[in-house]
Order: C-alpha cells, then sequence, then structure tokens
C-alpha cells in the first residue's frame, strides 16, 4: 500500500523541494525525480507500519466539519486534547486527512 | 507526546536511508553520478533541519563547498577611508557569514577591501547566522543604527528565513573588479596545493549577489580537472555569457512600449464623428493603462527587503499554520452527534514540530 498523501507533510515536502532545486540545475530530470518520489512513498508507509510504536488518544470538544469523498476522510476539530500516556496537548483546532486503511495503491 | 517525537527522528533517519537505498540503481541506470545522489540526501537532511519540524543532527559528510570567491580592491587605505567618509552608506562593518547546512549547492562570495569593507552575499540554501565586527581601522558605522542593533535585525531576518542582508561596498556598478577563485586541489591529484583562478567582473554583479547564481557547485566541479589557464577561461566566459543575458532580461523588463506617438491617421484629421468619440475614449484608457504599466514597473524594480517589505515580527504569527493530521483510517464511526475516530500510520504537524503514531483514537461531538 502506498498513499501518496504523505507527501504533504514535513518529509514529504523538503524532498520535493529538494529534488526540484537538483532539476533546476540540471543534475537530474524529472522522470528521475518522479521514481524518487514514488519510492518515497513506499518508504514512509513502511516506516510508519512497521517502525512506529506510539499511540495516542484524542478528546475534540467540537466536530466542526466533516468531508468523506473518494474513500478520504477530511475533518476540523476545535479544542482538542491530545494524550499519550501521561502527556497532554491541547490545540484550539486541528485538520485530520484520512485516507482508507484497508484499501490498496491511492 | 515525548516518545512520538523521538520516533520522529529514527523513522525520518530510516525513510531518509531508504529511500537513498532504494533510487540509488535508478540514478545509475539515468548515468546520474553518486555524488548527486549524496547531494540530494545532504540538501533533504538540511532542508528538514531548517523546517524547526524535528531537532535533526545533520551529518558531517564530505559533501564538498564550492571555493570562497575572493574580490581584491587595490585601493589605498587613505583612499578608501575618504571615500568611505564621504558616503553615508559606507560601513566599517565586516560581514562573515557561515554557510548553515553543509549543502554543496551553497556558495559563498566575500568582496574584502583593504579598508575592511565588505560585500557578503545571500546564500541558496540554509539559514545564514551573521557576526559582525567593527574594523578598528575605520570610523564608526554613519548608518542611523548601531552596530549592535543592526547585527540584531539582521539576525532576526535570517532566522526568520529571509536570509542575510547584504553589506555592500559604495563601488561604482560599471567598474571591472578582479575576482580570485580558489579551487581546491582534486581529490586524485598528487599535489595538495589549491589553484587561484581569476575572473573580471563587474562591482554591479558582486553588489547584486549574481555571482552566487552563476558560480554553482556543478560549474566549478567541472572546471577542476582544467589547467589553471583553461580553467580560468572558460570560467570567465561562463561568467560574461550568464551576466550579459542576465542584464538583457533587465533592459527587456525595464523597456516601455512608446509607438504611436508619431503615427498619422485619417480619421484623426476629419470631423469628429461619434465613432472617432469612442475612439479617443479608448485612447484615453489606453494611456490609462500605460501609466498603470509604469507604476507596476516601478513596483517591480525596488528591492526585496526595501523598507515595508521588511517585518519584524514572526512569521508564524503572521500564517497561522494549520495544526494537521496525515494518517489512515481503520473506522470512523458517528451515533447521533457523537463522533469516533480509529486512525493510524499517522504524521501530525503541531505547533510546527512533528509527531508520529501507529494509533490513535479519539472522539468529538458534532
Amino acid at each position: 500500500m502506498s498513499y501518496q498523501l504523505y507527501r504533504n507533510t514535513t518529509l514529504g515536502n523538503t524532498l520535493q523541494e529538494s529534488l526540484d532545486e537538483l532539476i533546476q540545475y540540471g543534475q537530474i530530470t524529472p522522470g528521475l525525480a518522479f521514481k524518487v518520489l514514488l519510492q518515497f512513498d513506499k518508504s514512509i508507509n513502511n516506516a510508519l507500519n512497521q517502525r512506529v510504536k506510539a499511540r495516542v488518544t484524542f478528546k475534540a470538544g467540537k466536530l466542526n466539519t466533516y468531508r468523506f469523498c473518494d474513500n478520504v476522510w477530511t475533518l476540523m476539530l476545535n479544542d482538542v486534547e491530545f494524550r499519550e500516556v501521561h502527556e497532554i496537548v491541547k490545540v484550539d483546532k486541528v485538520k485530520i486527512v484520512a485516507c482508507d486503511g484497508k484499501s490498496g495503491e491511492f | 507526546m515525548a516518545l512520538c517525537q523521538t520516533s520522529v527522528l529514527k523513522v525520518y533517519h530510516a525513510v531518509i536511508e531508504d529511500v537513498i537505498t532504494n533510487v540509488r540503481d535508478a540514478f545509475l541506470d539515468e548515468g546520474v553520478d553518486e555524488q548527486v545522489l549524496q547531494e540530494m540526501k545532504q540538501v533533504w537532511r538540511n532542508k528538514l533541519l531548517a523546517s524547526k519540524a524535528v531537532e535533526l543532527s545533520p551529518d558531517s559528510g564530505d559533501g564538498s563547498h564550492p571555493p570562497p570567491i575572493v574580490a581584491n580592491n587595490p585601493k589605498s587605505h587613505k583612499a578608501a577611508n575618504a571615500k568611505a567618509k564621504k558616503a553615508a552608506a559606507a560601513t566599517a562593518v565586516t560581514s562573515h557569514q557561515h554557510i548553515g547546512g553543509n549543502s554543496s549547492m551553497s556558495s559563498l562570495v566575500g568582496l574584502k577591501s583593504s579598508a575592511g569593507m565588505a560585500a557578503g552575499s545571500g546564500i541558496r540554501n540554509g539559514l545564514v547566522p551573521i557576526k559582525q565586527e567593527v574594523n578598528s581601522q575605520n570610523p564608526p558605522p554613519l548608518h542611523p543604527t548601531s552596530a549592535a542593533s543592526m547585527m540584531q535585525k539582521q539576525q532576526q531576518a535570517a532566522s526568520s528565513g529571509q536570509g542575510s542582508i547584504p553589506i555592500v561596498a559604495t563601488l561604482d556598478p560599471n567598474r571591472i573588479m578582479p575576482v580570485n577563485i580558489t579551487l581546491p586541489s582534486p581529490a586524485g591529484s598528487a599535489s595538495s596545493e589549491s589553484r587561484v583562478l581569476t575572473i573580471q567582473v563587474p562591482a554591479s554583479a558582486l553588489q547584486e549577489n549574481q555571482l552566487t547564481q552563476i558560480l554553482t557547485a556543478h560549474l566549478i566541479s567541472s572546471i577542476m580537472s582544467l589547467p589553471t589557464t583553461l580553467a580560468s577561461s572558460v570560467l570567465q566566459q561562463h561568467v560574461n555569457a550568464a551576466l550579459s543575458s542576465a542584464n538583457h532580461q533587465k533592459t527587456l523588463a525595464a523597456a516601455k512600449q512608446l509607438d504611436g506617438a508619431l503615427d498619422s491617421s485619417d480619421e484623426d484629421e476629419s470631423e469628429e464623428s461619434d465613432d472617432n468619440i469612442d475612439n479617443d475614449d479608448d485612447d484615453d484608457l489606453d494611456k490609462d493603462d500605460d501609466e498603470d504599466a509604469e507604476h507596476e514597473d516601478a513596483a517591480e524594480e525596488e528591492p526585496l527587503n526595501s523598507e515595508d517589505d521588511v517585518t519584524d515580527e514572526d512569521s508564524a504569527e503572521m500564517f497561522d499554520t494549520d495544526n494537521v493530521i496525515v494518517c489512515q483510517y481503520d473506522k470512523i464511526t458517528r451515533s447521533r452527534n457523537k463522533w469516533k475516530f480509529y486512525l493510524k500510520d499517522g504524521i501530525m504537524n503541531m505547533r510546527g514540530k512533528d509527531y508520529v503514531f501507529q494509533k490513535s483514537n479519539g472522539d468529538a461531538e458534532w
């Protein structure tokens, strides 16, 4: 399973910026950059699945908006409290973009 | 959330290594050098570090920087000092710039005169902390702000991602300056002596930091294998071509459409009819458009970091950064207005920091 949604994270964006620079300098081709991004999709999906063990719970004061389209949930939550073991982080608003965890290619 | 954050470091490292390992064959298939792959890795990590989302400890890899470029100004101390006193823009502050990260794309240009004036250059990648010293030979800075406050402002600008503010020596822009480029000895060569290439560039190129864009790591590495004289001439030709094309683009951008003033038209001489009146109105509109275009051009020519463009406010305050979670869902359920979320494999960005989780369950009311 290789979702492309992780490209819009810090790690994904910084990779894309780096690839753009290398393309501008003529050091790699756009085709090669595309291959790198596809590999990134595989690597990040695999790493999150295999290497991460952290568990977090959260409680939102309000679900502001929700959208379900093409098997992707987009949720806007307000007054959210995240808890990991004994640590708590509170934020005013959170946007969640979630793809189907059971389906195949995105 | 400490566990989430420590996981981020490990996961990001693992992903970077995994990507680099798995695309190596693709790079070789396309005939791209291994060095480019390492450069990509280094630039990626530097950008990740600069994002402040994670505290990465960058590798002390052997990413080679392009050599520093030093322009020699053959002026006597007295003449330069006299000019510095006359010109209010002359400053006794020497700008030392350190390249953030280890990116081999970064390049550094310093203009040193015997009076201690310096023109620092912006650096393409990474944030640039700036240290400033007041040179004892020269009078204190003639700027309205003190050296300390100036330094503080520049460091704020650098930390908010705007890069450094170059301190430019007051030189005639058309004056040709000799620029010495010190090349490190090639890796395979027996002699460890570095070579010095000299090229001639107009002062305007130094003042506008054009050399930093022209002298790329790719160019420098390509001439390193050439003999000194040939390398100098190749580099000179490349710089000349790049500067002339840049100047050509500038003149094209500045050029105005001035035709139409000497045109003669039969309609203009004929009696005024409704049609002609309409045309006159159109002409007036055209004039307005031309004036607008001139104003737009003037606005475009205004340099960055000038007056209202500079802000001391933190960029985080200006742009309300969203807290975003990118993840997958196992199940999302609703009972009346109560929602339950069962999420997994997520990357969270909260208040500019990254966290990761394997599972995350939560609830909310709509």
